[in-house]
């Protein structure tokens, strides 16, 4: 025996009642823009999502708590067609903005320590092996761009707009007059590319 | 669509989801087989990292100044998340809560020794203390702070504050509350209420260990549980959602299946009287969520969406179930 309320603001259930308890389909707030609401619904959807990037628990309430913010500043009336897609990309991105900032300030520290398995003092490492793997970094940077070259024009092409010119595969696709899918091969085949040159 | 070959390796079906989500117009079901994918095994994710990291090594490559600039040291192909960046993304979130959402804000750095007395009385306050830990004070709640060389300690006089604690083995964190109940901190987020003779801890990150009244020894609650205790009555250790313990920090209050009695303690702590249900309401269960507002307000939306009366008091606000509900 399950009551709904009349109102769609919430469901009310009897202790009593035998049924298991559901999980509600979603948590809406007093007017929360379309977006706002789809976050409530989906943020435990998202959760996971953060849990699965992350490999951790550390952090995702964090994640959580930005995107929130980010969706609330959102200016009213903005038309998104499809929110859930919406929000797992917004998601995506601030996690490749922390991936980002994690490597800066890697660069900033020279601290290469989180991926080694220091466990002396860390003061036993000397500016020396910091310099070499500057060096190394920089050989292999300069590598991906000469890799850049071996590509075919068009695929070259694509990257290029797309990655360095923050155009999106639609744009690509209309710009160049090939098709989106062709656009997401040229990048697949970039990336392979990239890849090998990358752990060669 | 995507459709992934089983014999790959986790390194070429990284970049294969990695292409396909540069789409700005990938549907959420990609997303979810992305997940899916991620969680199938761990492997996955970390060539994912390397995906993402190939991808922004190359940030800023193509940019006049970048090509024979590119970074004064080393760029790293496989980097760890730091186990905190906290100490970046508060005062971000704070920043943002004052700026977009109106809230208070106020940066305050601790003198040593003597206490310091926080308020937040309408609306809540975010406190950054001098050892960098972070007090979310809810409305109508007060604590004081005293830090020095050995010790952190914080008394919760009245009301709700949910804590991020910055590890510090030489300085345990203690917060306090009325009736000598304490809650000993080891590097973590929680939530504590305490008005009321009513207590309660929601432990979000982390492990602490809480100090009963009437008794009740040293219990430590780890993520994801709560410890609530009324007067000097024998503590319930309940299972709690930890990405729901300070939900008022967003405005709202999020119940799932609770109690009818623990929303009307909730907004017992935003009125100036206490809400109490009458034994006829006091089987309902409630799911759904309440905006933080005043008094009429909030009640009103109680009443839109549970089938109780509300009838006012001089001294409080009663719940009765209503007819035909």
């Amino acid at each position: 025996m399950t009551e709904t309320a009349t109102e769609p603001f919430g469901t009310v259930r009897r202790k009593s009642a035998a049924s298991p308890p559901r999980e509600p389909e979603s948590l809406p707030v007093f007017d929360a823009s379309p977006l706002v609401m789809a976050y409530l619904e989906k943020r435990d959807a998202l959760g996971r999502f953060v849990r699965a990037r992350l490999r951790s628990d550390v952090d995702v309430e964090d994640v959580l708590q930005e995107l929130y913010l980010k969706v609330a500043a959102l200016p009213e009336g903005q038309d998104v067609r499809e929110p859930g897609a919406f929000l797992y990309r917004l998601t995506a991105n601030l996690l490749t903005d922390r991936l980002r900032s994690a490597q800066r300030s890697a660069r900033r520290d020279g601290a290469w320590r989180w991926t080694n398995h220091t466990t002396g003092p860390i003061e036993d490492e000397d500016e020396a092996p910091t310099a070499e793997r500057a060096v190394a970094a920089r050989q292999q940077l300069r590598r991906l761009i000469n890799a850049l070259e071996d590509l075919s024009p068009t695929t070259r092409d694509v990257f290029q707009r797309h990655k360095f010119d923050g155009r999106s595969y639609g744009e690509v696709a209309s710009d160049l007059g090939i098709s989106k899918s062709s656009v997401e091969k040229h990048m697949m085949r970039a990336l392979r590319h990239l890849a090998e040159v990358a752990s060669s | 669509m995507i459709a992934i070959p089983d014999d790959q390796d986790p390194a070429e079906e990284a970049l294969v989801w990695f292409a396909a989500l540069r789409d700005e117009d990938a549907p959420e079901a990609v997303w979810l087989a992305f997940q899916d994918w991620l969680e199938a095994d761990p492997s996955h994710g970390l060539a994912y990292d390397d995906a993402e990291s190939l991808w922004s090594t190359l940030d800023g490559v193509g940019q006049p100044t970048a090509a024979n600039a590119p970074g004064p040291s080393s760029v790293p192909l496989a980097v760890s998340y730091p186990r905190s960046r906290r100490s970046v993304v508060y005062p971000a979130i704070a920043a943002a809560f004052a700026g977009l959402l109106g809230l208070g804000l106020w940066f305050q750095f601790m003198p040593m020794g003597s206490e310091v007395i926080y308020t937040a009385d309408e609306a809540p306050r975010s406190v950054v203390l001098g050892d960098g830990s972070h007090v979310e004070l809810n409305r109508h709640s007060t604590i004081g702070v005293r830090l020095n060389g050995r010790a952190r300690q914080v008394h919760l006089k009245d009301g709700e504050a949910a804590f991020d604690v910055v590890h510090d083995a030489s300085r345990p964190f203690v917060v306090s509350s009325a009736d000598q109940r304490r809650v000993e901190v080891l590097g973590t987020a929680f939530n504590v209420v305490s008005h009321d003779h009513h207590f309660r801890v929601d432990v979000a990150r982390g492990l602490v260990a809480v100090t009963g009244s009437g008794g009740f020894g040293l219990i430590r609650v780890p993520a994801g549980q709560g410890f609530e205790q009324v007067s000097d009555s024998r503590p319930r250790l309940l299972r709690i959602d930890p990405s729901h313990a300070s939900d008022w920090r967003q405005g709202v209050l999020v119940y799932r299946d609770s109690d009818i009695q623990s929303v009307a303690f909730d907004l017992s702590r935003y009125f100036d009287k206490p809400v109490r249900v009458s034994p006829s309401a006091a089987s309902l269960s409630f799911t759904g969520a309440l905006r933080i507002d005043d008094e009429a307000t909030m009640l009103a939306q109680l009443e839109g969406f549970v089938p109780v009366r509300v009838q006012r008091t001089a001294s409080e606000i009663r719940l009765t179930v209503r007819d035909g509900g």
